[in-house]
Protein backbone atom coordinates (compact mmCIF):
# COMPACT_ATOMS: atom_id res chain seq x y z
CA UNK A 1 0.00 0.00 0.00
CA UNK A 2 1.34 3.30 -0.85
CA UNK A 3 1.30 6.33 1.42
CA UNK A 4 0.32 8.97 -1.31
CA UNK A 5 -1.98 11.20 0.74
CA UNK A 6 -1.61 14.79 1.71
CA UNK A 7 -2.27 16.29 4.78
CA UNK A 8 -1.88 13.07 6.52
CA UNK A 9 0.82 12.73 9.29
CA UNK A 10 4.51 10.97 8.54
CA UNK A 11 6.26 9.40 11.47
CA UNK A 12 9.91 10.70 11.10
CA UNK A 13 12.17 12.05 13.72
CA UNK A 14 12.56 15.94 12.54
CA UNK A 15 12.50 19.06 14.98
CA UNK A 16 8.91 20.17 14.02
CA UNK A 17 7.20 16.69 14.77
CA UNK A 18 9.59 16.73 17.62
CA UNK A 19 7.78 19.80 18.72
CA UNK A 20 4.82 19.59 20.85
CA UNK A 21 1.46 20.26 19.13
CA UNK A 22 0.66 22.98 21.44
CA UNK A 23 3.21 24.86 20.44
CA UNK A 24 2.90 24.35 16.63
CA UNK A 25 -0.81 25.54 16.95
CA UNK A 26 0.27 28.62 18.71
CA UNK A 27 2.76 29.68 15.83
CA UNK A 28 0.31 28.68 13.07
CA UNK A 29 -2.37 31.00 14.65
CA UNK A 30 0.18 33.74 15.75
CA UNK A 31 1.75 33.71 11.85
CA UNK A 32 -2.05 33.50 10.43
CA UNK A 33 -3.16 36.98 11.87
CA UNK A 34 -0.42 38.87 10.20
CA UNK A 35 -0.74 37.06 6.95
CA UNK A 36 -4.11 38.06 6.39
CA UNK A 37 -3.75 41.44 5.61
CA UNK A 38 0.64 40.68 4.60
CA UNK A 39 2.42 43.28 1.68
CA UNK A 40 4.41 41.43 -1.07
CA UNK A 41 7.36 41.64 0.48
CA UNK A 42 6.53 40.06 4.27
CA UNK A 43 4.42 36.99 2.49
CA UNK A 44 7.69 36.60 -0.19
CA UNK A 45 9.48 36.34 3.20
CA UNK A 46 7.55 34.03 5.13
CA UNK A 47 6.82 32.02 2.13
CA UNK A 48 10.85 31.39 1.93
CA UNK A 49 10.97 30.62 5.75
CA UNK A 50 8.39 28.11 5.34
CA UNK A 51 9.13 26.68 1.79
CA UNK A 52 12.89 26.18 3.44
CA UNK A 53 11.22 24.42 6.54
CA UNK A 54 9.25 21.90 3.77
CA UNK A 55 12.41 20.98 2.10
CA UNK A 56 14.10 20.22 5.36
CA UNK A 57 11.40 17.91 6.40
CA UNK A 58 12.09 15.71 3.58
CA UNK A 59 8.31 16.62 2.34
CA UNK A 60 7.25 13.95 -0.39
CA UNK A 61 6.81 16.56 -3.51
CA UNK A 62 7.64 13.88 -5.92
CA UNK A 63 4.77 11.38 -4.53
CA UNK A 64 2.27 14.45 -3.74
CA UNK A 65 2.55 16.24 -7.38
CA UNK A 66 -0.93 15.45 -8.18
CA UNK A 67 -2.68 17.02 -4.94
CA UNK A 68 -0.24 19.92 -4.99
CA UNK A 69 -1.17 20.35 -8.47
CA UNK A 70 -4.46 21.28 -7.38
CA UNK A 71 -2.96 23.92 -5.02
CA UNK A 72 -1.18 25.25 -7.50
CA UNK A 73 -4.11 25.42 -9.88
CA UNK A 74 -5.84 27.48 -7.17
CA UNK A 75 -3.00 29.67 -6.96
CA UNK A 76 -3.32 30.09 -10.36
CA UNK A 77 -6.78 31.30 -10.56
CA UNK A 78 -6.03 33.89 -7.76
CA UNK A 79 -3.11 35.05 -9.34
CA UNK A 80 -5.22 35.96 -13.04
CA UNK A 81 -8.46 36.91 -11.17
CA UNK A 82 -7.06 39.59 -8.49
CA UNK A 83 -7.54 43.06 -9.16
CA UNK A 84 -5.17 46.14 -8.67
CA UNK A 85 -2.33 45.47 -10.43
CA UNK A 86 0.65 42.76 -10.05
CA UNK A 87 2.00 43.47 -6.94
CA UNK A 88 -1.80 42.78 -5.49
CA UNK A 89 -2.21 39.80 -7.52
CA UNK A 90 1.58 38.29 -6.24
CA UNK A 91 0.68 39.27 -2.52
CA UNK A 92 -2.74 37.32 -2.75
CA UNK A 93 -1.07 33.86 -4.44
CA UNK A 94 1.98 34.50 -2.01
CA UNK A 95 -0.52 34.47 0.61
CA UNK A 96 -2.82 31.83 -0.74
CA UNK A 97 0.37 29.44 -0.83
CA UNK A 98 1.78 30.44 2.65
CA UNK A 99 -1.56 29.06 4.24
CA UNK A 100 -1.24 26.04 2.35
CA UNK A 101 2.43 25.15 3.48
CA UNK A 102 1.93 26.16 6.90
CA UNK A 103 -1.21 23.20 6.56
CA UNK A 104 1.21 20.89 4.78
CA UNK A 105 3.75 21.75 7.64
CA UNK A 106 1.10 21.15 10.62
CA UNK A 107 -0.19 18.03 9.44
CA UNK A 108 2.86 16.52 8.15
CA UNK A 109 4.38 16.81 11.46
CA UNK A 110 2.02 16.32 13.96
CA UNK A 111 -0.48 13.27 15.24
CA UNK A 112 -3.80 14.35 15.63
CA UNK A 113 -4.07 11.58 18.45
CA UNK A 114 -1.10 13.63 20.02
CA UNK A 115 -3.03 17.14 19.07
CA UNK A 116 -5.74 15.68 20.94
CA UNK A 117 -4.10 14.44 23.79
CA UNK A 118 -2.42 18.06 24.02
CA UNK A 119 -5.65 20.06 23.49
CA UNK A 120 -8.03 18.19 25.66
CA UNK A 121 -7.27 19.52 29.25
CA UNK A 122 -6.49 23.45 28.31
CA UNK A 123 -9.96 23.25 26.20
CA UNK A 124 -11.49 21.31 28.89
CA UNK A 125 -10.51 24.35 31.76
CA UNK A 126 -12.72 26.75 29.54
CA UNK A 127 -16.49 26.34 31.60
CA UNK A 128 -19.23 25.29 29.67
CA UNK A 129 -16.72 23.58 27.25
CA UNK A 130 -16.39 19.10 27.66
CA UNK A 131 -12.49 20.08 25.92
CA UNK A 132 -11.50 16.11 25.69
CA UNK A 133 -14.89 15.64 23.17
CA UNK A 134 -13.84 18.96 21.62
CA UNK A 135 -10.17 17.85 21.07
CA UNK A 136 -11.53 14.40 20.24
CA UNK A 137 -13.87 16.20 17.44
CA UNK A 138 -10.40 17.87 16.74
CA UNK A 139 -8.88 14.77 15.96
CA UNK A 140 -11.28 12.73 13.94
CA UNK A 141 -11.85 15.43 11.53
CA UNK A 142 -8.27 16.02 10.68
CA UNK A 143 -8.64 12.13 10.60
CA UNK A 144 -10.77 12.11 7.77
CA UNK A 145 -9.11 14.70 5.75
CA UNK A 146 -6.75 12.32 3.93
CA UNK A 147 -9.84 10.12 3.37
CA UNK A 148 -11.95 12.62 1.65
CA UNK A 149 -8.66 12.93 -0.91
CA UNK A 150 -8.16 9.52 -0.85
CA UNK A 151 -11.78 9.26 -1.62
CA UNK A 152 -12.26 11.72 -4.19
CA UNK A 153 -8.70 10.34 -6.35
CA UNK A 154 -10.37 7.02 -6.18
CA UNK A 155 -13.71 7.89 -7.44
CA UNK A 156 -12.48 10.63 -10.21
CA UNK A 157 -9.52 7.59 -11.41
CA UNK A 158 -12.93 5.11 -11.32
CA UNK A 159 -14.64 7.56 -13.35
CA UNK A 160 -12.17 8.51 -16.12
CA UNK A 161 -11.18 4.59 -16.43
CA UNK A 162 -14.96 4.09 -17.44
CA UNK A 163 -14.19 6.73 -20.17
CA UNK A 164 -16.31 9.33 -17.81
CA UNK A 165 -17.79 12.02 -20.85
CA UNK A 166 -16.94 15.24 -19.97
CA UNK A 167 -18.51 16.91 -22.43
CA UNK A 168 -21.59 17.77 -20.39
CA UNK A 169 -19.56 19.48 -16.97
CA UNK A 170 -22.75 19.54 -15.12
CA UNK A 171 -23.35 16.11 -15.40
CA UNK A 172 -19.95 15.05 -15.21
CA UNK A 173 -19.56 17.21 -11.77
CA UNK A 174 -22.77 15.83 -9.97
CA UNK A 175 -21.44 12.10 -11.04
CA UNK A 176 -18.73 13.14 -9.52
CA UNK A 177 -19.37 14.26 -6.56
CA UNK A 178 -22.46 12.05 -5.83
CA UNK A 179 -19.55 9.11 -6.29
CA UNK A 180 -17.62 11.10 -3.65
CA UNK A 181 -19.88 11.92 -1.31
CA UNK A 182 -21.50 8.35 -1.54
CA UNK A 183 -18.00 6.60 -0.84
CA UNK A 184 -16.98 9.03 1.61
CA UNK A 185 -20.19 8.19 3.80
CA UNK A 186 -19.40 4.53 3.85
CA UNK A 187 -15.33 4.57 4.54
CA UNK A 188 -16.91 6.89 7.47
CA UNK A 189 -19.63 4.27 8.20
CA UNK A 190 -16.49 1.70 8.77
CA UNK A 191 -13.99 4.25 10.40
CA UNK A 192 -16.83 4.58 13.19
CA UNK A 193 -17.33 0.69 12.94
CA UNK A 194 -13.48 0.47 13.93
CA UNK A 195 -14.01 3.26 17.05
CA UNK A 196 -17.01 1.54 17.98
CA UNK A 197 -15.58 -1.74 18.09
CA UNK A 198 -12.32 -0.50 19.96
CA UNK A 199 -14.16 1.15 22.42
CA UNK A 200 -13.39 4.51 21.40
CA UNK A 201 -14.65 6.96 24.08
CA UNK A 202 -14.38 11.12 23.23
CA UNK A 203 -14.97 12.04 27.20
CA UNK A 204 -12.16 10.11 28.13
CA UNK A 205 -9.31 11.98 29.94
CA UNK A 206 -6.04 12.00 28.16
CA UNK A 207 -2.42 12.25 29.51
CA UNK A 208 -1.04 15.14 27.59
CA UNK A 209 2.57 15.59 26.62
CA UNK A 210 5.62 17.61 28.15
CA UNK A 211 7.34 20.77 26.35
CA UNK A 212 10.77 20.72 25.66
CA UNK A 213 13.59 23.16 24.49
CA UNK A 214 12.55 22.47 21.20
CA UNK A 215 9.22 24.10 21.77
CA UNK A 216 11.13 26.99 23.37
CA UNK A 217 13.32 27.50 20.13
CA UNK A 218 10.11 27.04 18.32
CA UNK A 219 7.86 29.86 19.71
CA UNK A 220 10.59 32.52 19.76
CA UNK A 221 11.21 31.79 16.05
CA UNK A 222 7.67 32.02 15.17
CA UNK A 223 6.90 35.21 17.16
CA UNK A 224 10.00 36.86 15.69
CA UNK A 225 8.69 35.81 12.54
CA UNK A 226 4.91 36.84 13.32
CA UNK A 227 6.62 40.44 14.69
CA UNK A 228 8.01 41.16 11.19
CA UNK A 229 4.31 40.86 9.87
CA UNK A 230 3.54 43.64 12.35
CA UNK A 231 5.94 45.91 12.23
CA UNK A 232 5.78 45.66 8.15
CA UNK B 1 -6.83 -16.39 25.66
CA UNK B 2 -3.17 -15.43 24.96
CA UNK B 3 -2.67 -14.43 28.91
CA UNK B 4 -0.32 -16.70 29.73
CA UNK B 5 -2.89 -20.08 29.40
CA UNK B 6 -0.37 -21.68 26.64
CA UNK B 7 1.91 -22.36 29.41
CA UNK B 8 -0.70 -23.86 32.17
CA UNK B 9 -1.80 -26.45 29.37
CA UNK B 10 0.64 -28.97 29.55
CA UNK B 11 0.62 -28.73 33.57
CA UNK B 12 -3.48 -29.88 33.28
CA UNK B 13 -1.55 -32.34 30.58
CA UNK B 14 0.84 -34.10 33.36
CA UNK B 15 -2.28 -33.33 36.05
CA UNK B 16 -4.62 -36.08 34.30
CA UNK B 17 -2.03 -38.75 34.67
CA UNK B 18 -1.99 -38.58 38.29
CA UNK B 19 -1.89 -41.33 40.66
CA UNK B 20 -4.05 -41.16 44.00
CA UNK B 21 -2.45 -42.87 47.08
CA UNK B 22 -4.55 -41.47 49.88
CA UNK B 23 -7.66 -41.65 51.91
CA UNK B 24 -11.04 -40.68 50.47
CA UNK B 25 -11.38 -37.87 51.61
CA UNK B 26 -7.86 -36.30 50.50
CA UNK B 27 -8.78 -37.76 47.03
CA UNK B 28 -12.16 -35.56 47.34
CA UNK B 29 -9.67 -32.34 48.18
CA UNK B 30 -7.35 -33.20 45.90
CA UNK B 31 -9.48 -33.46 43.09
CA UNK B 32 -11.52 -30.21 44.48
CA UNK B 33 -8.77 -28.36 44.29
CA UNK B 34 -7.31 -29.56 40.95
CA UNK B 35 -10.47 -28.09 39.23
CA UNK B 36 -10.26 -25.09 41.06
CA UNK B 37 -7.52 -24.05 39.75
CA UNK B 38 -7.97 -24.66 35.67
CA UNK B 39 -7.44 -22.62 33.61
CA UNK B 40 -10.00 -20.23 31.94
CA UNK B 41 -9.23 -21.62 28.38
CA UNK B 42 -7.19 -24.60 27.31
CA UNK B 43 -7.07 -27.14 24.67
CA UNK B 44 -7.28 -29.70 27.20
CA UNK B 45 -10.21 -32.85 27.35
CA UNK B 46 -10.77 -31.30 30.40
CA UNK B 47 -11.68 -28.07 29.97
CA UNK B 48 -13.87 -29.78 26.75
CA UNK B 49 -15.88 -31.66 28.83
CA UNK B 50 -16.85 -29.71 32.16
CA UNK B 51 -17.39 -26.21 31.22
CA UNK B 52 -19.70 -24.23 29.27
CA UNK B 53 -19.19 -23.47 25.66
CA UNK B 54 -17.70 -20.01 25.25
CA UNK B 55 -20.23 -19.38 23.09
CA UNK B 56 -23.29 -20.31 23.04
CA UNK B 57 -26.73 -18.23 20.48
CA UNK B 58 -29.80 -19.39 20.99
CA UNK B 59 -32.72 -18.77 18.62
CA UNK B 60 -31.11 -15.55 17.36
CA UNK B 61 -32.96 -13.24 14.41
CA UNK B 62 -31.98 -9.82 13.10
CA UNK B 63 -33.30 -7.79 10.53
CA UNK B 64 -33.15 -4.08 9.53
CA UNK B 65 -37.00 -4.42 9.17
CA UNK B 66 -39.79 -6.71 10.35
CA UNK B 67 -40.33 -7.85 6.86
CA UNK B 68 -37.02 -9.34 5.80
CA UNK B 69 -35.03 -11.67 8.94
CA UNK B 70 -31.33 -11.95 7.74
CA UNK B 71 -30.93 -13.78 10.72
CA UNK B 72 -33.12 -16.64 10.71
CA UNK B 73 -33.53 -18.37 14.17
CA UNK B 74 -29.89 -19.48 14.70
CA UNK B 75 -28.58 -21.80 17.20
CA UNK B 76 -25.09 -22.73 17.40
CA UNK B 77 -22.24 -22.69 20.21
CA UNK B 78 -18.48 -22.36 19.49
CA UNK B 79 -16.05 -24.28 22.00
CA UNK B 80 -13.22 -22.97 23.88
CA UNK B 81 -9.66 -22.77 22.52
CA UNK B 82 -11.29 -24.03 18.77
CA UNK B 83 -11.80 -22.60 15.29
CA UNK B 84 -14.78 -22.71 13.72
CA UNK B 85 -15.19 -21.85 9.72
CA UNK B 86 -18.67 -19.89 9.19
CA UNK B 87 -19.08 -20.11 5.02
CA UNK B 88 -22.00 -19.03 2.95
CA UNK B 89 -23.22 -17.68 -0.50
CA UNK B 90 -23.03 -14.15 -0.89
CA UNK B 91 -25.91 -12.38 1.08
CA UNK B 92 -26.45 -15.40 3.67
CA UNK B 93 -25.84 -12.91 6.59
CA UNK B 94 -22.23 -13.87 7.48
CA UNK B 95 -21.21 -10.78 8.04
CA UNK B 96 -23.99 -9.59 9.59
CA UNK B 97 -23.98 -12.10 11.79
CA UNK B 98 -20.25 -11.12 13.44
CA UNK B 99 -21.56 -7.62 13.90
CA UNK B 100 -24.41 -8.84 15.87
CA UNK B 101 -22.05 -11.36 17.50
CA UNK B 102 -19.33 -8.34 17.83
CA UNK B 103 -22.82 -6.05 19.56
CA UNK B 104 -22.52 -3.34 16.23
CA UNK B 105 -26.02 -4.70 15.50
CA UNK B 106 -28.75 -5.60 17.98
CA UNK B 107 -30.39 -8.60 17.95
CA UNK B 108 -34.09 -8.54 17.27
CA UNK B 109 -34.64 -11.73 19.39
CA UNK B 110 -32.64 -14.50 21.09
CA UNK B 111 -29.61 -14.90 23.17
CA UNK B 112 -25.77 -14.77 22.86
CA UNK B 113 -24.31 -16.37 26.26
CA UNK B 114 -20.29 -15.99 26.60
CA UNK B 115 -19.10 -18.76 29.15
CA UNK B 116 -22.96 -19.43 30.35
CA UNK B 117 -23.61 -15.48 30.78
CA UNK B 118 -25.94 -13.80 28.54
CA UNK B 119 -24.87 -10.35 27.67
CA UNK B 120 -26.25 -7.35 25.94
CA UNK B 121 -24.93 -5.90 22.90
CA UNK B 122 -22.86 -3.04 25.00
CA UNK B 123 -21.45 -6.04 27.04
CA UNK B 124 -20.39 -8.27 24.19
CA UNK B 125 -18.32 -4.98 22.91
CA UNK B 126 -15.57 -5.63 25.17
CA UNK B 127 -15.50 -9.71 25.00
CA UNK B 128 -15.74 -9.66 21.08
CA UNK B 129 -13.04 -9.16 18.99
CA UNK B 130 -13.69 -8.46 15.77
CA UNK B 131 -10.99 -8.30 12.66
CA UNK B 132 -12.78 -6.57 9.50
CA UNK B 133 -12.57 -7.68 6.02
CA UNK B 134 -10.54 -4.88 4.87
CA UNK B 135 -8.03 -4.43 7.40
CA UNK B 136 -6.89 -1.11 6.84
CA UNK B 137 -10.17 0.66 7.67
CA UNK B 138 -9.84 -0.80 11.28
CA UNK B 139 -6.37 1.14 11.39
CA UNK B 140 -6.70 4.48 13.71
CA UNK B 141 -3.30 4.87 15.01
CA UNK B 142 -0.97 6.62 12.97
CA UNK B 143 1.93 4.02 13.65
CA UNK B 144 2.21 0.23 14.37
CA UNK B 145 2.50 0.93 18.31
CA UNK B 146 -0.01 3.90 18.55
CA UNK B 147 -2.19 1.45 16.33
CA UNK B 148 -2.25 -1.57 18.94
CA UNK B 149 -1.97 1.13 22.22
CA UNK B 150 -5.23 2.66 20.87
CA UNK B 151 -7.50 -0.34 22.17
CA UNK B 152 -5.44 -0.60 25.24
CA UNK B 153 -6.06 3.06 26.13
CA UNK B 154 -9.34 2.79 26.00
CA UNK B 155 -9.72 0.37 28.12
CA UNK B 156 -8.00 2.32 30.63
CA UNK B 157 -4.89 -0.24 31.26
CA UNK B 158 -1.96 1.10 32.84
CA UNK B 159 1.26 2.00 31.39
CA UNK B 160 3.27 -1.72 32.70
CA UNK B 161 -0.01 -3.77 31.61
CA UNK B 162 0.21 -1.86 28.38
CA UNK B 163 3.72 -1.80 27.69
CA UNK B 164 3.56 -6.17 28.59
CA UNK B 165 0.84 -6.27 26.05
CA UNK B 166 2.12 -4.66 23.27
CA UNK B 167 5.47 -6.55 23.34
CA UNK B 168 4.07 -9.60 23.55
CA UNK B 169 1.35 -9.33 20.59
CA UNK B 170 4.38 -7.61 18.81
CA UNK B 171 6.62 -10.80 19.29
CA UNK B 172 4.01 -13.54 18.64
CA UNK B 173 2.74 -11.39 15.16
CA UNK B 174 6.06 -10.65 14.41
CA UNK B 175 5.65 -6.89 14.43
CA UNK B 176 8.57 -5.94 16.43
CA UNK B 177 10.70 -4.38 13.96
CA UNK B 178 7.53 -2.52 12.57
CA UNK B 179 6.72 -0.30 15.91
CA UNK B 180 7.64 2.59 14.49
CA UNK B 181 6.38 1.75 10.93
CA UNK B 182 3.62 4.18 9.37
CA UNK B 183 0.91 1.42 9.14
CA UNK B 184 0.01 3.03 5.24
CA UNK B 185 3.37 1.32 4.64
CA UNK B 186 2.44 -2.12 5.61
CA UNK B 187 1.69 -4.95 3.09
CA UNK B 188 -1.46 -6.33 2.97
CA UNK B 189 -0.30 -9.28 5.56
CA UNK B 190 1.61 -7.43 8.11
CA UNK B 191 -1.97 -4.77 7.72
CA UNK B 192 -3.74 -8.07 8.53
CA UNK B 193 -1.74 -9.15 11.61
CA UNK B 194 -2.09 -5.41 13.00
CA UNK B 195 -5.72 -5.58 12.52
CA UNK B 196 -5.46 -8.76 14.60
CA UNK B 197 -3.18 -7.20 17.24
CA UNK B 198 -5.02 -4.11 17.45
CA UNK B 199 -7.64 -6.70 18.68
CA UNK B 200 -6.14 -9.06 21.05
CA UNK B 201 -4.64 -6.30 22.78
CA UNK B 202 -8.07 -5.56 24.20
CA UNK B 203 -7.92 -9.42 25.51
CA UNK B 204 -11.26 -10.76 23.99
CA UNK B 205 -12.86 -13.35 24.88
CA UNK B 206 -13.90 -14.44 21.36
CA UNK B 207 -11.98 -13.64 18.30
CA UNK B 208 -14.42 -13.18 15.06
CA UNK B 209 -12.54 -12.56 11.51
CA UNK B 210 -14.29 -11.80 8.35
CA UNK B 211 -12.75 -12.73 4.99
CA UNK B 212 -9.59 -12.80 6.96
CA UNK B 213 -7.75 -14.05 3.31
CA UNK B 214 -9.33 -11.47 1.34
CA UNK B 215 -6.79 -9.88 -1.11
CA UNK B 216 -3.93 -11.59 0.53
CA UNK B 217 -1.24 -13.40 -1.59
CA UNK B 218 0.50 -17.32 -1.34
CA UNK B 219 2.68 -15.70 1.32
CA UNK B 220 0.39 -13.75 3.39
CA UNK B 221 -2.24 -16.01 3.22
CA UNK B 222 0.17 -18.52 5.04
CA UNK B 223 1.01 -16.07 7.26
CA UNK B 224 -2.86 -15.35 8.50
CA UNK B 225 -3.05 -19.13 8.77
CA UNK B 226 -0.30 -19.73 11.32
CA UNK B 227 -1.22 -16.95 13.09
CA UNK B 228 -4.51 -18.31 13.55
CA UNK B 229 -3.28 -21.83 14.13
CA UNK B 230 -0.70 -20.31 17.16
CA UNK B 231 -3.47 -18.56 18.45
CA UNK B 232 -5.98 -21.32 18.89
CA UNK B 233 -2.80 -23.34 20.62
CA UNK B 234 -2.36 -20.31 23.20
CA UNK B 235 -6.50 -20.76 24.09
CA UNK B 236 -8.18 -18.38 21.85
CA UNK B 237 -11.65 -19.09 20.36
CA UNK B 238 -12.28 -17.63 17.17
CA UNK B 239 -14.95 -17.83 14.27
CA UNK B 240 -14.23 -16.99 10.68
CA UNK B 241 -15.98 -16.10 8.01
CA UNK B 242 -14.57 -17.09 4.41
CA UNK B 243 -15.14 -17.71 0.82
CA UNK B 244 -12.26 -19.27 0.29
CA UNK B 245 -13.21 -22.39 2.43
CA UNK B 246 -10.32 -24.81 0.73
CA UNK B 247 -7.76 -22.82 2.25
CA UNK B 248 -8.72 -23.08 6.03
CA UNK B 249 -11.11 -26.44 6.07
CA UNK B 250 -8.47 -28.32 6.80
CA UNK B 251 -7.35 -26.54 10.33
CA UNK B 252 -11.05 -26.09 11.72
CA UNK B 253 -12.67 -27.84 14.26
CA UNK B 254 -16.11 -26.64 13.56
CA UNK B 255 -18.05 -25.07 10.04
CA UNK B 256 -21.03 -23.87 10.00
CA UNK B 257 -22.65 -23.47 6.59
CA UNK B 258 -25.13 -20.39 6.34
CA UNK B 259 -28.07 -19.33 3.42
CA UNK B 260 -30.38 -16.43 3.54
CA UNK B 261 -30.10 -16.44 7.15
CA UNK B 262 -30.84 -19.78 8.41
CA UNK B 263 -27.98 -22.75 9.48
CA UNK B 264 -27.85 -25.59 6.25
CA UNK B 265 -25.03 -27.54 8.10
CA UNK B 266 -23.17 -27.38 11.16
CA UNK B 267 -20.57 -29.68 12.73
CA UNK B 268 -16.87 -31.43 11.81
CA UNK B 269 -15.42 -30.65 8.75
CA UNK B 270 -15.37 -33.99 7.50
CA UNK B 271 -16.68 -36.30 4.06
CA UNK B 272 -20.02 -35.37 5.12
CA UNK B 273 -19.82 -31.22 5.16
CA UNK B 274 -17.40 -31.49 2.18
CA UNK B 275 -20.66 -32.81 0.03
CA UNK B 276 -23.11 -30.44 1.74
CA UNK B 277 -20.66 -27.60 0.66
CA UNK B 278 -20.66 -28.81 -3.11
CA UNK B 279 -24.37 -28.88 -3.21
CA UNK B 280 -24.65 -25.41 -1.49
CA UNK B 281 -22.28 -24.18 -4.54
CA UNK B 282 -19.36 -23.55 -1.99
CA UNK B 283 -16.01 -23.75 -4.28
CA UNK B 284 -14.00 -26.60 -3.41
CA UNK B 285 -11.22 -28.27 -5.51
CA UNK B 286 -12.94 -31.41 -7.18
CA UNK B 287 -12.37 -35.10 -5.37
CA UNK B 288 -10.63 -34.29 -2.63
CA UNK B 289 -10.79 -34.86 0.99
CA UNK B 290 -10.66 -33.17 4.44
CA UNK B 291 -6.50 -34.18 4.52
CA UNK B 292 -6.02 -33.33 0.76
CA UNK B 293 -7.33 -29.60 1.70
CA UNK B 294 -4.43 -29.70 4.62
CA UNK B 295 -1.75 -28.74 1.73
CA UNK B 296 -1.88 -24.96 3.23
CA UNK B 297 -0.59 -26.75 6.04
CA UNK B 298 1.21 -23.40 7.97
Amino acid sequence: MAQSMIFHYRENRTFLSRSNPLAKLSIVIVLCVPLARASLLYACTVFLVLFCSLLATGFPFARLKGSLAFFLTIALLIALTEQGGWKQAAAATLRFLDFIILSLLFSDSTDPDDLARCLGRPLDSIPWVKGYEVAATIQLTLSMIPLVFDVADRVATAQAARLSPKRHPVRYLYTLTSGIFSNLLRSVQQMSDALDSRLFDASRRRRGLGFHSNDVILLVSGMLLAGVGWIC
Amino acid sequence: MYRGTAKAAPFLCQEKNWRYTGTALNLISQVHNFLRFLPPATNSCYSRRYMDPMLQATDLTFGFTDDTLLLNHLSFSLEKGSITLLAGPNGAGKSVLLKVLKGLLKERGGTIAIEGETLSAKKRMRRVGLVFQDAPTQIVGRTVEKDIRFGMENLGLGDQEIKKRLSHLAEILFLSDKLGQDPMTLSGGEARRLAIAGVLAMAPDILVMDEPFANLDWPSVREVIATLIDLRRRGVTILLVSHEVEKILAHVDQAILLRKGEIIAQGKPDEAMLKTFRNNDIYLPPSCNVEDLSWLKA
